[in-house]
């Protein structure tokens, strides 16, 4: 053994406080490892896989008993009547201590009945509940629940009084929410593709999660009739939520109806899809340092120029899209703001970066690029990320924005 | 601490001197303690001894001066993105060198962002392998008997075994 290998082992082996084993030791370096590291590794497997390691030698054996994360998915096993034995034989072999992580992962299994015709089974939703709830007596603090195949779980309301939880993040979820929320330490949440009975009830979770500092809400609400998504919209215009000031939240990603409650009044970086803007004053984010604008429809731009005013130390914009959903719109007349409105305060004396993407160059994307170009004096870094485009298509544009007057002496321009 | 310092010397287990920026050294909590506590300036002749090896040590250092900028000051999206295709070149290591020292390393470091990478590494490793195959990846030596290890096959159908 060279001095090196010697003294490699020796950092090991003094870290482990086992100083008389064999050899093997030196090149078997992660057996070596205390089991709170082997925990780790094992922690960013799924648990079939941490289950399997118990087969490579006596070391590894116990270890998965120990494990304080979870991670089940339905991928890679071959039967539902397979997925729930596992998951059940795991949690109930499992040492009872908390848990740090659990991740549910759930998918559709397809069998061939008597080779005539598909038979699609899902894991039912009284057996989900029963590992829900599992999970919240171990007192679990980070909790995920999410679909493979883009079709909705039903979750059991006892999520809802998860006291220990302190991130939750459902994808593909329908929920019933309780009247009663009581989810105290909880930090994180994202809900993504969830299906709600209605709005109002938001009002009723948020004030539960008075802890919270992240929120990623992509919700949408249940309609038996399977009405269109547009009918929806129309009938809900003036629809708000009120929602008590949540005053630990500063990241936030939602809805863009969401912004006139007073819930997110405190955060410091905002997401929005401006899918139906309120009609309701918006009210101030003096807080508010980052605003991304995900997808906006041109008619809304006037709506984004009112949040602008609502957020006077806004330092970093960013829109990732202006769409319109009918292309004789193009031509359409019209103004960003109206001619007595004064510019928003942020562009005075905050605002030092704008992104604009998905820029093909239409009227109301070098509008409103060439309006914060102007107006914005204290910009440092305008960026427009193009779609696709010839050479000469891209020249042009490049040419009409760069010939735009600029407020602020000292601004990049970014262009590609 | 006096803040015209910008960099501070350590040793190694090995006894070798490393230089270490103030703002990378910060990573480390317990480096951040030392930094707090301890005196730094010309002046002081004690240097102090961080209980690592010299060459996972310049490993170390490397990734808390790449990552020191961020931490200390947030970064954009881009940034994020450029430090996460960093951290994927760096790690790629060979298992039997120095992986787990970086790994033991960043947990006696209390480096987290480092012992996440590490750990996520050796994961990565294992994933989607079967066990004769990460008995070979890590040289770990089955000391089960025959008997046991049927034993074993029997209580855990359907898992990938080998």
């Amino acid at each position: 053994m060279s001095d090196q290998e010697e003294s490699e082992y020796e950092v090991i082996a003094v870290s482990k406080q086992q100083k008389s084993r064999s050899e093997v030791i030196v090149n078997d370096r992660i057996s070596s490892l205390p089991d709170s590291l082997l925990h780790h590794i094992l922690s960013f497997l799924p648990t079939r896989e941490v289950v399997a390691t118990s087969l490579l030698s006596k070391r590894w054996r116990p270890l998965w008993h120990s494990m304080p994360t979870f991670d089940f998915e339905g991928r890679g096993i071959s039967s539902l009547d397979f997925f729930i034995q596992f998951v059940d034989a795991v949690l109930l072999l499992a040492d009872w201590k908390p848990i740090e992580k659990f991740r549910l992962k759930c998918r559709t299994f397809c069998t061939l009945q008597n080779g005539l015709r598909f038979e699609y089974k899902r894991v039912p939703p009284t057996r989900i509940n029963i590992w829900i709830s599992t999970a919240i007596n171990r007192k679990v603090e980070h909790f995920e629940l999410c679909s493979d195949d883009n079709e909705y779980i039903v979750a059991a309301s006892s999520i809802f009084n998860g006291t220990t939880i302190r991130v939750l993040k459902l994808n593909w979820v329908r929920l019933d929410i309780p009247s009663s929320v009581k989810l105290p330490s909880l930090k994180v949440m994202h809900l993504v593709k969830v299906k709600l009975t209605d709005y109002e009830c938001l009002a009723n979770f948020l004030s539960g999660c008075a802890l919270l500092e992240e929120l990623v809400l992509d919700v949408s609400v249940d309609d038996d009739g399977g009405g269109e998504e547009e009918g929806e919209g129309e009938e809900e215009e003036d629809f708000t939520v009120n929602i008590e000031k949540l005053e630990h939240l500063v990241l936030a990603n939602v809805h863009s109806f969401l912004i006139n409650s007073k819930a997110l009044t405190n955060v410091t970086c905002l997401q929005l899809y401006v899918d139906k803007p309120p009609v309701r004053d918006i009210p101030i984010f003096d807080k508010l340092n980052r605003l991304e604008i995900s997808s906006v429809e041109y008619e809304h731009l006037k709506w984004v120029m009112e949040c602008l005013r609502s957020c006077p130390k806004l330092e970093i914009l960013m829109i990732n899209e202006i769409y319109v959903r009918d292309d004789s719109d193009r031509g359409r007349e019209g103004a960003l703001m109206e001619p007595t409105q004064d510019v928003p305060q942020c562009l005075l004396s905050h605002l030092k970066e704008f992104t604009l993407r998905d820029y093909d160059g239409w009227k109301w994307e070098f509008e409103i690029a060439r309006y914060i170009m102007e107006n914005a004096k204290v910009l440092r870094t305008i960026s427009i990320h193009c779609v696709y485009m010839d050479v000469d298509e891209k020249y042009k544009n490049l040419n009409m924005l760069a010939s735009c007057p600029r407020g602020s002496e000292h601004c990049s321009f970014l262009f590609d | 601490m006096s803040s015209s310092v910008e960099a501070i010397t350590v040793l190694s287990s090995d006894g070798d001197e490393f230089k270490i920026t103030v703002s990378a050294a910060k990573l480390s909590k317990p480096l951040n303690w030392m930094l707090e506590d301890v005196c730094f300036s010309d002046d002081c002749d004690e240097v102090p001894t961080i209980e690592v090896n010299s060459k996972t040590l310049v490993k170390v250092i490397e990734y808390c001066e790449k990552h020191a900028p961020r931490a200390n000051s947030g970064a954009s999206d881009s940034d994020a993105e450029e430090l996460k295709k960093w951290d994927i070149e760096f790690m790629k290591m060979d298992v039997k060198d120095i992986l787990f020292h970086i790994l033991m390393a960043a947990n006696y470091l209390h480096m987290e962002g480092l012992y996440d990478l590490a750990c996520q590494t050796a994961a990565d490793l294992m994933k989607g392998m079967t066990v004769s195959q990460i008995r070979k990846i890590f040289h770990i030596k089955n000391d089960f008997s025959s008997e046991e290890q049927e034993q074993l096959r029997r209580q855990h159908p359907g898992c990938s075994f080998d």
